[in-house]
């Protein structure tokens, strides 16, 4: 694949994951040092300041309130800003089940949402049933269901995408 | 019973009595339903209709309808049937008990009977480009693939009529005229308590007229149930109003306990209670943490939720689980209680004592709060007996609705707490009414604590014979209790088998979004949050 | 005290030693521009740390831990990442309009952010009429928002920017009330002038009860003004999801958050001009060992110290209340705000003429 991004016309652009492997293949080709670390800046910066969308359809979503009081502090990580207006919130938590009815709203925000965009799947209603948007990161992490997702799993799940987003590595995982 | 029996057949000579069961059953044809209806709540007082519970009897559709009587408390059962599949129809009873009005919507939706004389013929749960009616026994589920484009909203409605010869005929209408300003409020907004879409036509900031369209966290759960083995479905107790997990099951536990004549130990019971009313103590707590939310009173849903872990860690240490505890089982609870329990529960109790104080400095005392609730949404007594509404919101209206005290079961005879009831039924009265009920929490706590250190240690908490498959004898049994938000009930029709015929839940929080027009027309915005945030529902509860 | 206006003199004739007069201004604007847009930048992530530990603290928490020492580097995240969100463009807009109306927010608060008395020497122009501009200027910010609620193209920003209207216009009649009552007593308009009239004493103290009584009212008419507190209905998050700021994304709402941020600065500095001194420090009548310590401390520590512990008392403000409702807030501002302040104007009118202050 010949790497010309100056040039690169509008019909070859397709997704993400495109531009995701153009500059895998830039950094194997050895980038300028500056644009390397550039890159590692802007992912810390995305990392530390993931800002939920408020979204619970059922039972999760007292959890997640749970997760945003006191006691798990989701301060912490900087996520406190719990934006309402999908257009400033950087990742979904779909707390609770999504019928038949819920799916094209959720579909709505997701493609409503600004790019850069995640989401994590909670509780085992979105983890194991029915469709869903390409999550990216199931929580918790280690492939325990709960139902709830009680808080502290919760609190795991989105440390998890704290941690592994600088990285990159938050390709389609399921 | 025998005079009910009189007291009816005078009324409508062709009507059947039957009974046998727990509750009076009428049997009666739709000609004479609707005179007959009317003469139940005007002469012997049948002045609620707790729930109309569509049935499909493979030969004929309709529905059962639960009527109570508010002066004696007493339960009447009334089946009204139409062998009709093609076109069944049945009179609407909505002049007469409001609360039909989206009760019959829902029938309506699941099982296609249509009803005469009904304002507004919609569907209430599901798409509206859904095709067929998903609780009939014929109903095919691969006719529904799923759909990601979004459904077109309702504008239209319809309603059915019927003239002096009998014909019925329909009638196209409109929810909203063409100029009205009509802005969407959910389903995804942060104070609708879950996904509730409100459609508002607004005058200003002035609310004129409110559609509620809900069903976006429907998830069949009536259906599953027929599905299912009874304690397969306790599950599903839990997973409607969250908030009332474990009443809610204790209840489904007590209606197949009653039908398969299992006497539980007073132990479980005693535990059964007081897990109870830990559950509704973090309900309430939740409750006031949300509506201060709503008004932009951060910090006191902060503070709610502090107190909310130490009840979350005794329910932890307890049932394994946080919120959902599977802890009650057909024949009593899964487990014995840890050596703890009772120290915990008791400093649970000062703490949230203490709180409680903190909480009324913090925010019932502030002007703003006062001025923003006091007035707002007011719902009367009359009101709130018409639209069924029980729990908190009720008797904040001056309606004494508490099932534990009206029709008591497990231990509550035995305990000594008050019933708050309120005069006004304003948004702060219905504020008030949960901040004094989780001091009564606490005082049935107490004593509830002494009681089970009497009992000892250790104890029975399992009835020793409870049959490993369960086939419930054929029939229909009911069971009410007093959840967090109103009067949950259980009904089960059986035919002998093990898995049920018809399950059908009564939710309170159905009723209350019933009046969720009523109470915000020609209020504000800001009072239609307030109003919605002080009836307190939980939409998992009212889509089931 | 340190007087900053000696190494302003001595840059200005340095570089008019070198080169022409026109050049030595446009050098100098563009210096005073850039250390500016510094300072709005610095003081507003300030601002966003101090506001989430606040708030963490009230409500037994604490806030941003994990990104540096004490969450300290979590305001550079928010705005690194904040920069490199998608600008999602409207079907259906006015672009112009839906383009312009951050900058028009931002506009208003950096030029009232220009007039504040930064230190001793440190004002950057000093105009004789320096209040009355700030009053003028800052309503700038209501057409920012306005266009923003109305150019979204939705019927709920449309109504957070009709509530937003409605209630800025109304404060700012209490808020520019009370600025006179100060004006009055210290007979000037002019920034420097009202900062150096204090220096026996700031007005707060000064004026007793009308100062006092225009101090609370200007507290409550700019915490209105800012869309903050217990009137935050234009972007009341639990009713209209986001207000009128609901369809922006990236660094367009970027601007908005940081312009509400030090919109809140700039009306914790107007309160510390007015009321408490400014850049004086607090001297104690007949202490003069203290007054003298007091005087080592920097003017522009004391100016911004004070502005901070005021905007505390914003913070404590808006998270403890609830919100007040639109029909309320008008009420409060026309029945009950406006006639005690109209009344406040003409006891400290007849004081001022009578001579019954302290320092007089």
């Amino acid at each position: 694949m010949e790497v010309k991004i100056k040039s690169m016309k509008h019909e070859d652009f397709k997704d993400n994951e495109y531009i995701d492997n153009l500059v895998e293949q830039l950094r194997a080709g050895g980038t300028n040092i500056i644009v390397g670390k550039l890159d590692q800046l802007m992912n810390w910066g995305v990392s530390n300041s993931l800002w939920p969308l408020c979204f619970g359809t059922s039972c999760c979503a007292i959890e997640f309130m749970c997760l945003g009081a006191a006691r798990y502090d989701m301060a912490r990580y900087g996520f406190e800003v719990a934006r309402n207006s999908p257009r400033q919130a950087d990742y979904i938590m779909c707390q609770g089940t999504i019928n038949y009815r819920m799916a094209p709203a959720l579909k709505r925000l997701y493609e409503q949402m600004a790019e850069p965009k995640y989401v994590i799947a909670c509780g085992s209603c979105t983890v194991s049933g029915g469709r869903r948007v390409p999550a990216r990161l199931p929580a918790p992490s280690r492939g325990l269901l709960l139902c709830p997702d009680a808080a502290a799993a919760q609190d795991q799940g989105a440390e998890v995408l704290w941690r592994r987003e600088p990285q990159g590595e938050t390709g389609p995982q399921v | 019973m025998a005079d009910i029996e009189n007291k009816i057949t005078q009324l409508c000579p062709q009507a059947q009595v039957d009974t046998t069961g727990e509750f009076p059953l009428v049997t009666v044809d739709d000609a004479q339903w609707h005179d007959l209806a009317r003469a139940l709540k005007n002469q012997l007082h049948y002045d609620v209709l707790s729930a109309v519970v569509g049935m499909d009897w493979k030969e004929a559709l309709g529905c059962v309808y639960y009527l109570t009587n508010t002066d004696t408390h007493e339960l009447l059962h009334v089946k009204v049937a139409t062998t009709d599949r093609e076109n069944p129809r049945l009179h609407s009873v909505c002049d007469l008990w409001p609360v039909a009005n989206f009760q019959e919507r829902e029938v309506y939706d699941f099982y296609g009977i249509v009803f005469i004389g009904h304002p507004d013929m919609r569907r209430m749960f599901l798409r509206t480009d859904w095709v067929g009616y998903p609780l009939r026994k014929d109903y095919d589920p691969a006719s529904n693939p799923l759909r990601l484009e979004d459904e077109t909203n309702e504008d239209y409605t319809c309603r059915w009529v019927e003239d002096e010869n009998g014909k019925v005929k329909k009638i196209e209408g409109k929810v909203f005229e063409d100029d009205e300003y009509v802005v969407n409020v959910g389903p995804q907004h942060p104070s609708t308590h879950g996904v509730m879409r409100y459609r508002a036509s607004l005058d200003g900031e002035i609310v004129k007229k409110i559609d509620v369209v809900s069903g976006y966290i429907h998830r069949g759960i009536e259906k599953m149930c027929e599905d299912l083995t009874y304690p397969q479905m306790l599950l599903y107790t839990e997973r409607m109003d969250y908030m009332a997990a474990h009443i809610n099951r204790h209840c489904m536990c007590m209606c197949v306990e009653k039908a398969l004549g299992l006497e539980v130990p007073r132990r479980a019971e005693l535990i059964r209670l007081m897990m109870d009313e830990l559950m509704r103590l973090s309900s309430h707590l939740l409750s006031y943490g949300c509506l201060t939310m709503d008004q932009g009173a951060t910090t006191a849903f902060f503070y709610g939720f502090r107190e909310r872990e130490l009840i979350y860690d005794i329910f932890d240490r307890t049932c394994g689980a946080r919120m959902s505890m599977s802890y009650s089982t057909i024949g009593g609870v899964v487990a014995d209680v840890h050596e703890d329990f009772i120290k915990d529960v008791r400093n649970a109790c000062d703490v949230i004592e203490k709180a409680l104080k903190e909480y009324h400095k913090l925010f019932t005392g502030n002007v703003i709060a006062v001025n923003r609730m006091t007035g707002v949404g007011i719902l009367t007594k009359q009101d709130a007996i018409a639209y069924d509404i029980t729990g908190p919101s009720g008797r904040a209206s001056g309606w004494h609705c508490d099932v534990r005290k009206t029709n008591p079961y497990s231990l509550y005879n035995e305990f000594d707490f008050d019933e708050i009831v309120y005069e006004n039924g304003d948004s702060m009265d219905r504020y008030m009414v949960r901040m004094k009920e989780m001091e009564q929490c606490i005082k049935i706590l107490r004593q509830a604590c002494d009681k089970l250190e009497a009992e000892g240690i250790q104890g029975e908490y399992c009835a020793p014979k409870v049959p490993k498959v369960m086939k419930l004898p054929a029939g229909h049994w009911y069971q009410q209790v007093e959840a967090s938000r109103g009067a949950f009930g259980v009904y089960i029709e059986s035919d002998g088998n093990t898995k049920p015929v018809r399950v059908h839940f009564q939710s309170p929080c159905f009723n209350l979004i019933g009046v969720v027009d009523l109470t915000c027309k020609d209020n504000m915005i800001a009072d239609l949050i307030t109003i919605t945030a002080s009836l307190d529902f939980v939409i998992p509860d009212i889509d089931r | 005290m340190f007087d900053f206006g000696i190494v302003t003199k001595w840059l200005d004739d340095l570089l008019n030693s070198v080169m022409p007069g026109w050049l030595t201004t446009t050098i100098e604007c563009v210096l005073v521009a850039v250390g500016l847009l510094v300072a709005y930048s610095l003081i507003a992530m300030f601002y966003i740390f101090y506001e989430r530990k606040v708030c963490g603290w009230i409500q037994c928490r604490l806030g941003p831990m994990r990104v540096g020492k004490w969450g300290l580097l979590q305001v550079f995240a928010d705005v690194i990442k904040i920069l490199q969100k998608e600008l999602i463009t409207l079907w259906h807009t006015d672009k112009f309009l839906f383009k312009l109306a951050p900058y028009l927010v931002l506009i208003a608060s950096m030029l009232t952010f220009a007039c504040l008395p930064w230190g001793k020497g440190l004002q950057i122009v000093d105009m004789n009429i320096g209040v009355f501009f700030i009053v003028a200027v800052s309503s700038i910010g209501v057409l920012g928002i306005l266009l923003a609620g109305w150019a979204s193209n939705s019927k709920y920003t449309l109504i957070g920017a009709m509530r937003s209207g409605a209630q800025m216009i109304s404060y700012e009649l209490s808020c520019g009330i009370s600025i006179l009552t100060i004006v009055c007593l210290a007979g000037t308009m002019s920034i420097t002038g009202i900062v150096e009239a204090q220096a026996d004493g700031w007005f707060l103290f000064k004026g007793h009860l009308p100062a006092i009584l225009a101090f609370i009212i200007y507290m409550i008419a700019a915490n209105a003004e800012n869309n903050r507190g217990p009137f935050d209905l234009p972007e009341a998050e639990h009713e209209l999801t986001a207000g009128y700021h609901t369809e922006y994304s990236g660094i367009h709402f970027g601007f908005f958050y940081l312009a509400e941020y030090l919109n809140l600065f700039i009306v914790s500095g107007i309160a510390t001009l007015l009321f408490l001194g400014g850049w004086m420090p607090l001297h104690i009548p007949g202490w003069e060992g203290f007054n003298q310590v007091m005087d080592y401390i920097p003017s522009v520590v004391w100016f911004l110290g004070k502005a901070f512990f005021i905007t505390f008392i914003f913070f404590w403000i808006r998270w403890s209340f609830p919100r007040v409702r639109i029909d309320q807030m008008l009420a409060l501002e026309w029945r009950y705000l406006m006639p005690i302040g109209l009344v406040n104007l003409v006891v400290m009118a007849i004081i001022v003429t009578q001579g019954w202050y302290f320092g007089s």
